[in-house]
């Protein structure tokens, strides 16, 4: 990035001017650039001693009480001497320029608030994380809280073991920098798997991608001390209401840190109860400090850290003080994490009400009525979103994929075409549209839209998603041989795709391989432990194949 | 269709096109300069640079600039409105630049353009408002309601307003203790007040007044009211819908929220998408019915979304990407056109065309596969690949191999005391022993390019390499390294071998990968130091050397510990590791003063197996090196004696008793850490569950049950935790007396009079150094190779190949059963020991009864004294039979006998049928048995043993597959 050329007379003006160009950068959405000028910014700033969060009240009637700077200190790292001083080269006048403490601070808001940004990734439109994600996150939370200099890390090494984890995936980013926000995976869900409980083909959860991007982007970066989250004390920020919610989303979405999170936003909730202890009148109890906005980020929290119950009250509560759609989302989610889908229809008609036309609640009924299995309720409040809105890519995508199972291939491929042509150009969408044209019966088609498929997978899920539907199509002709090749490729992709293992097993004792059978099933089997069709598999091959 | 395109009617490049445009870099504007005027089109950079541009017709043209000027400062925004007072045309607007550091205020003037260039602005400078915070954006309306003219405001980054009212009155209004990033502060005019973004994520309205008048009265600045939006904002307007009513139009973040001017919610629009820029207008007038109110949203994907109110009713696509500033405007024959301005300055003007947007593919270029081609090209291919794989001939690859890297590895004969420990973080209690340590050479010279190339080094468990792996990347043809190495004692633990393995592995560029492999090894006096030699000792083991080229002395061995030409025929050798203080290891050789015998003795069996290692390979050594006797890699043939033997032959005799008592011991501990982990996990289940339960215990219920719950559990675990790691440093060290017990073992066979085959199966099955694995002990894993060699090995008395009934109860039984893995270990020793007795009568009968009255003597000392000082070593328990057996060689005088009271399974037995046959060697198993095993020679040695298939096996172990 250029320097300006400046006849500026003074330097402050200069860093101002700085800091004008990084919020311009943040409001045009480049936040990688954004983050680039904070950086140079929060350098010279350093480099000048300029005191973060220092107490400004002798300056002006501060509401805030000085938050003991000391304490301060040490929560707020300073960061390490730089080797290369870019800035001389840059102009000296900025390090020579003595940078206010606002300036400062707000650099360092706006720097969190674009690293947040950029990472950010609406956690309602994420698919609920499975049972097993719950049991990481508490694993993590005990590890770390063990005392330091115990021996029981050492005790238990691991020693060489023969079984093999599976390494976590990584998401690609967009070409904006910035992560898809729309709903991947399960919108555009894959017809034609064998078996119904796949995993989706998105990988990992939400806030692992957001992590992994998030800590890959930060390295290299000289001030990531200034954003330590582990070292951050929840009761210190919680009064400093100009930045704590900031600070919470940054939490939240781009450290992906819930537990803290959460204990930040129970620091805030308690100020007001602290204040009243301590009776000071002189300060009036802010009513905007109990505020819905964080009974609804209380809630949301709980809700991540799977305590449903102990959200609902707080979400209630925000609902009751202000009809946030988030809220209702949220609440709605939680009923279904109860197995109250009921309730949950009952909360978005209510919230229907008001809006009858809001394609977000629409949508959201159509899903609860799709987790209750009722496809047929489903695909009408579909219809009616897309009528509403009709380059809405979710209700497209579930009508394609009712009509495709509804035998109408047809039909679904019309609506898959239409999303291609809304410019969704995905892996996922090719071998849709390639499935459809295989059943029906534009055989032509087929093969080039896998091709496109093959081209633009890049993740190893992907291309093993692709492998294996290519090896119905090899099925459909009749070419085994093809099939196995298929199937066998999309295992060297992704070995532990049970409906490939199982499929490979089915091939191997067509062929009369039956010890290859076996063995295939299983492998599938230790994937996919409670898959029907493994099971059943294994039962027929136990009784009619005795070894 | 649902999606359209924006469909673009005029587009121009702005001047300046290294990209500093923002939302308030374009400004659509009228100025008043004619009477049918429509929209100017004004566009400031941040760099300076501002242009004035007036679009006749649907394609630009040179005419259509108006004004092209560099500023000194950067433009922050631009203004139009009536700044100025005294202006007689009341149409007339100004043209406010927003710099840093100023406003500046311009007329805008016309100059008639002369033949067909057109007109021309003119900027005339009406006024100049300086101040020193720099601006973020510009607030403009009638304040106060003031007709006929405009005030502003000028909002600064750090959230001060300052007001410009009346020529030259102005005055600031800060806010208190609220700093924020900056967000724009806009103006209703129906309520007269202000809606500004605070930093708490509130919109507040102040009244005019009360921000005016405060600046009088110093009064903290109140809003009327506050909402809580909940999320950043983007952008916000003010929109007049109705007489009564205005609207806040606010692009959140998220969300799409509108406002009536009480502060009442209008609707709240959940975005699924990233919006970017926006813009809100009325199509219709507010004072008459049906006005509309229309909001058009960009995307960060370049899509244009049209509400009215909060739904959609459009849907576009711009083929550029998104812009970053949109307005609507009426230009010149074109009413009503979307303007927008992307982040480089390419300025439009567009319409919403009803035209279908078309997601155009790209085609696929793929080239026509040419089948011929191909196949030529997957020949290539395979053949490459094929060339690559073939490895029948092994030594041919590896001759290729060496010559594509060279290398070379040695270890100098010397040991040196100035180790730097602190640096090679050795540990103090190993540090504290001033342990010599050996240092190393390895040379490596690359003559071919590798893409990776790495290096292992291989060291006994217990010594360190200074340097153990080393990778390079890339490597380029011809390059060369040394790396010096330094050999040290890390753990104080017995080292069963002093052989330094170097293992190189490298892939070619095409992917192609070899491994080299050499060794050396380090110098004896790194473990031992020579001391007196003891005269009596537990353990005897006889070599002869039936070399002619190496001579039996001391000398040729025991090079470190001997002056070149001493004489000595005994040498007493001390372990210096793990140096323990109350036991001091020795080991003593000696040479026959008129044989070529050598006598090694030692009470201890860890000592034995770096000195046999010496004297056999330092003979075969020699043997070699005269060049008379080669060994073949071919397959040994059936029948062929192990050739070792041409060299050197050692006395049939196994110290098993001590060997099975490392097994013992080692075994027990795998046990008792088995055990110490369950427990481990039953504490950690139970930690986790308290910890669950605090953490969804409510706050109002007492918590020190719980906490003090959670303290013992922890303390518990901790300690625990300790045992289990004491345990683990018990079992690393009897896993190195148990490596040292096996390689003695190893070292024996290797040079005993044998069939070649029996001496390679055997070794093979005695692998060192052993290793323990998370599921599997070493017992366990060795637990197959000794049955394989109890039922089917070249040891196998039975001459009959047939399987039948040779199930082995292992593998039905769940457990492990160490009982009988330890018997047939110990069968395996003996039946070894018989054989090599046996085989070796015919061609040494003259030695024999010397070296077997050896042994014999030695074994039974051994058991008594070793067993009996293991057994108080060991924590008691399941020794009964180890004791009795200690016992045993008292009843008896010879070895034979006693082992082979308990010498088979009667399991065994009863399957194979055996012991018919065997029955009256059993019967007569008291007498000694030279005569007898002669006789039975022929039963010890499965003479045409077949090794069953692979698919016999396994159904018979009933693995099944």
């Amino acid at each position: 990035m250029l320097p300006l050329v400046l006849q500026m007379t003074s330097p402050l003006a200069t860093l101002e001017l700085q800091y004008f160009k990084a919020v311009s950068l943040y409001r045009r959405r480049s936040y990688e650039p954004c983050v680039g000028v904070c950086n140079a910014l929060l350098q010279a700033g350093h480099e000048n001693h300029v005191q973060m969060f220092a107490s400004s009240a002798k300056e002006e009637q501060e509401e805030l009480q000085p938050q003991q700077p000391e304490q301060q200190a040490e929560h707020l790292q300073r960061i390490g001497p730089r080797q290369r001083r870019r800035r001389d080269q840059e102009g000296g006048n900025l390090n020579s320029s003595i940078m206010p403490t606002w300036l400062m601070e707000s650099v360092w808001q706006l720097k969190m608030r674009a690293l947040t940004q950029r990472v950010y990734l609406d956690d309602l439109e994420v698919d609920e994380a499975d049972a097993g994600v719950n049991e990481d996150v508490e694993f993590e939370r005990i590890a770390t809280a063990a005392r330091p200099g115990s021996s029981i890390k050492t005790a238990f090494q691991p020693r060489p073991s023969t079984s093999q984890r599976r390494a976590p995936s990584s998401v690609a980013h967009s070409s904006d920098g910035r992560l898809n926000s729309a709903r991947p995976g399960s919108a555009l869900s894959r017809p034609g798997s064998a078996l119904g409980n796949r995993p989706a083909s998105r990988c990992g959860t939400a806030s692992r991608v957001r992590a992994t991007s998030a800590a890959a982007f930060n390295v290299g970066d000289a001030t990531a001390k200034l954003y330590q989250a582990s070292r951050l004390n929840p009761t210190i920020y919680a009064e400093r209401e100009t930045i704590v919610k900031a600070l919470f989303q940054f939490l939240y979405y781009h450290e992906a840190d819930v537990q803290k999170a959460y204990s930040l936003c129970q620091a805030v909730t308690d100020v007001p109860r602290q204040r009243a202890a301590q009776g000071s009148l002189a300060t009036p109890t802010n009513p905007a400090r109990s505020d819905w906005w964080w009974q609804q980020q209380l809630g949301r929290c709980l809700l991540a850290l799977h305590y449903p119950r102990r959200a609902e009250p707080a979400l209630q509560q925000s609902l009751a003080a202000f009809p946030h759609p988030d809220t209702y989302l949220l609440l709605s989610r939680l009923y279904q994490r109860l197995r109250q889908a009921e309730r949950a229809l009952l909360l978005i008609g209510k919230a229907l009400e008001q809006q009858p036309f809001d394609v977000t609640f629409r949508l959201e009924q159509a899903r609860i009525h799709e987790a209750m299995s009722q496809q047929e309720d489903a695909l009408q409040l579909y219809r009616l979103a897309a009528k509403l809105q009709p380059i809405n890519v979710e209700a497209l995508a579930s009508i394609a994929v009712g009509y495709f199972y509804d035998n109408n291939p047809e039909m679904a491929l019309m609506y898959y075409r239409r999303i291609l042509s809304l410019g969704v150009h995905s892996v996922e969408l090719y071998c849709n549209i390639a499935l459809c044209c295989l059943y029906g019966g534009q055989i032509d088609l087929v093969l080039p839209c896998f091709q496109r498929a093959l081209l633009m997978a890049t993740q190893p899920e992907q291309k093993a998603d692709v492998w294996y539907n290519l090896s119905f199509v090899a099925v459909t002709s009749g070419d085994f041989s093809l099939a196995k090749r298929c199937l066998q490729l999309c295992l060297t992709s992704d070995a532990r795709d049970g409906a490939a293992l199982n499929n490979l097993a089915v091939l191997a004792a067509h062929s009369g391989d039956i010890m290859g059978a076996k063995s295939y099933l299983n492998a599938a089997k230790d994937v996919l432990p409670e898959a029907s069709e493994v099971v059943a598999n294994l039962h027929y091959m136990d009784l009619h194949y005795k070894l | 269709m649902s999606l359209f395109n924006v469909c673009s009617w005029w587009t121009t490049q702005c001047g300046d096109i290294t990209g500093d445009y923002d939302v308030a870099s374009l400004l659509c504007a009228r100025f008043g300069l004619e009477t049918q005027e429509k929209d100017y089109l004004i566009v400031g950079s941040q760099s300076g640079q501002l242009s004035i541009y007036y679009p006749h017709a649907n394609a630009f043209d040179a005419t259509d600039l108006l004004l092209e000027t560099q500023l000194a400062a950067p433009i922050l925004g631009l203004y139009a409105g009536k700044f100025s007072g005294n202006v007689r045309n009341e149409n007339l607007n100004q043209l406010a630049v927003l710099q840093p550091n100023a406003i500046v205020i311009y007329n805008v003037q016309t100059i008639s353009g002369l033949a067909e260039y057109g007109a021309q602005l003119k900027l005339q400078l009406q006024a100049e408002h300086k101040f020193q915070r720099v601006a973020f954006s510009m607030c403009q309306g009638h304040f106060g309601q003031v007709k006929g003219r405009e005030f502003f405001c000028v909002v600064h980054l750090d959230g001060t307003l300052t007001f410009y009212e009346q020529d030259g009155i102005s005055y600031e209004c800060r806010f208190p203790g609220q700093r924020s990033l900056p967000a724009p502060v806009v103006y209703c005019e129906r309520t007269d007040s202000f809606f500004r973004f605070s930093a708490t994520w509130h919109l507040q309205c102040f009244s005019y007044q009360d921000l005016s008048h405060s600046l009088v009265t110093k009064s903290s600045y109140q809003p009327i009211w506050s909402q809580c939006i909940g999320e950043g904002i983007l952008d916000m307007r003010v929109v007049q819908l109705k007489e009564t009513c205005s609207y806040i139009m606010i692009l959140g973040e998220r969300n799409f929220i509108s406002l009536d001017d009480n502060g009442k919610f209008n609707f709240i629009l959940k975005l699924d998408y990233a919006p970017k820029c926006f813009h809100s207008f009325v199509v219709g007038y507010y004072w008459e019915p049906g006005a509309r109110l229309i909001t058009a949203i960009v995307s960060d994907t370049a899509k244009l979304h049209i509400y009215e109110e909060a739904n959609i009713i459009w849907a576009a696509q711009w083929q550029q990407p998104a812009p970053v500033a949109i307005q609507r405007s009426n230009v010149q024959s074109l009413a009503g056109s979307i303007v927008t301005l992307s982040a480089t300055g390419q300025l439009t003007v567009g319409y919403l065309g009803a035209q279908p947007y078309q997601f155009q593919v790209q085609p696929l270029n793929q080239e026509e596969l040419s089948f011929a081609q191909a196949h030529k090209q997957l020949q290539q291919l395979e053949d490459e690949i094929k060339e690559s794989v073939d490895i029948r001939d092994m030594d041919a690859l590896n001759q290729q191999a060496a010559d594509q890297v060279r290398f070379s590895f040695s270890i100098q004969p010397e040991v040196c005391d100035d180790l730097d420990t602190l640096l090679l973080d050795v540990p103090a209690d190993v540090a504290v022993k001033e342990l010599p340590s050996a240092k190393g050479l390895l040379k490596l010279k690359m003559k071919a390019e590798l893409a990776e190339l790495q290096l292992v080094v291989q060291t006994p468990s217990g010594v360190r390499c200074s340097q153990d792996s080393l990778s390079l990347v890339d490597v380029p043809a011809g390059s060369s390294r040394e790396i010096p190495l330094d050999f040290y004692m890390a753990e104080l633990l017995h080292v069963h071998t002093t052989r330094v393995e170097v293992f190189v592995s490298f892939l070619s560029t095409r992917g192609i990968p070899r491994v080299l492999q050499q060794s050396a090894y380090l110098p004896l006096s790194m473990f031992y130091r020579s001391c007196q030699p003891q005269k009596a000792a537990g353990i005897k083991l006889t070599y002869t050397i039936t070399s002619k080229h190496v001579p039996p002395k001391l000398n040729t061995f025991f090079r470190e510990f001997l002056e070149p030409d001493s004489e000595a025929h005994a040498l007493g050798l001390q372990l210096l590791c793990p140096g323990l203080e109350k036991l001091s290891e020795v080991i003593t050789v000696v040479a026959a003063k008129n044989s070529t015998r050598l006598r090694i003795q030692s009470d201890h069996v860890e000592t034995f197996a770096m000195i046999l290692e010496r004297i056999v390979e330092t003979t075969l050594q020699l043997d070699s090196a005269a060049g008379l006797l080669k060994m073949h890699k071919k397959k040994p043939k059936r029948g062929v004696r192990n050739r070792c033997v041409e060299r050197i032959i050692a006395a049939p005799f196994i110290p098993i008793q001590p060997i099975l008592h490392r097994a013992d011991v080692h075994h027990e501990t795998q046990q008792n850490i088995r055990k110490q982990t369950e427990q481990l996990e039953v504490l950690w289940q139970q930690f986790k569950s308290l910890q669950r339960e605090l953490q969804e215990q409510s706050e109002s219920e007492p918590k020190e049950t719980l906490t003090m719950q959670i303290e013992a559990n922890y303390d518990h675990l901790i300690l625990e935790g300790d045992k289990l790691v004491e345990i683990r440093r018990d079992e690393q060290r009897q896993r190195g007396d148990l490596n040292c017990a096996v390689a003695l073992a190893k070292w024996i066979i290797y040079a005993l009079n044998l069939e070649e085959r029996v001496v390679n199966v055997v070794s093979s099955v005695l692998s060192v150094p052993v290793e323990d694995w998370t599921e599997l002990s070493w017992e366990e894993s060795m637990a197959p190779g000794i049955d394989m060699l109890h039922h089917f090995g070249p040891l196998m008395r039975s001459k009959s190949t047939s399987t039948h009934g040779l199930l082995d109860g292992n593998s039905t039984k769940d457990t492990f059963d160490y009982g009988r893995f330890r018997r047939h270990f110990a069968t395996l020793f003996d039946r070894i020991v018989r054989l090599a007795t046996s085989s070796s009568d015919e061609p040494t009968s003259q030695q024999q009864p010397a070296a077997m009255e050896q042994p014999a003597e030695a074994a039974q000392t051994a058991q008594q004294t070793d067993e009996i000082g293991n057994m108080e070593r060991m924590l008691g328990g399941d020794k009964p039979t180890a004791a009795a057996r200690a016992a045993k060689p008292n009843l008896s005088s010879s070895l034979e006998a006693v082992e082979d009271a308990e010498e088979y399974d009667e399991e065994d037995l009863r399957d194979t049928g055996y012991r018919k046959d065997y029955g009256p060697a059993v019967a007569s198993d008291q007498q000694p048995g030279e005569q007898q095993t002669k006789a039975k020679r022929s039963e010890w040695v499965n003479e045409d043993f077949e090794l069953p298939t692979t698919e016999e096996l396994f159904s018979d172990l009933g693995i099944w597959w």
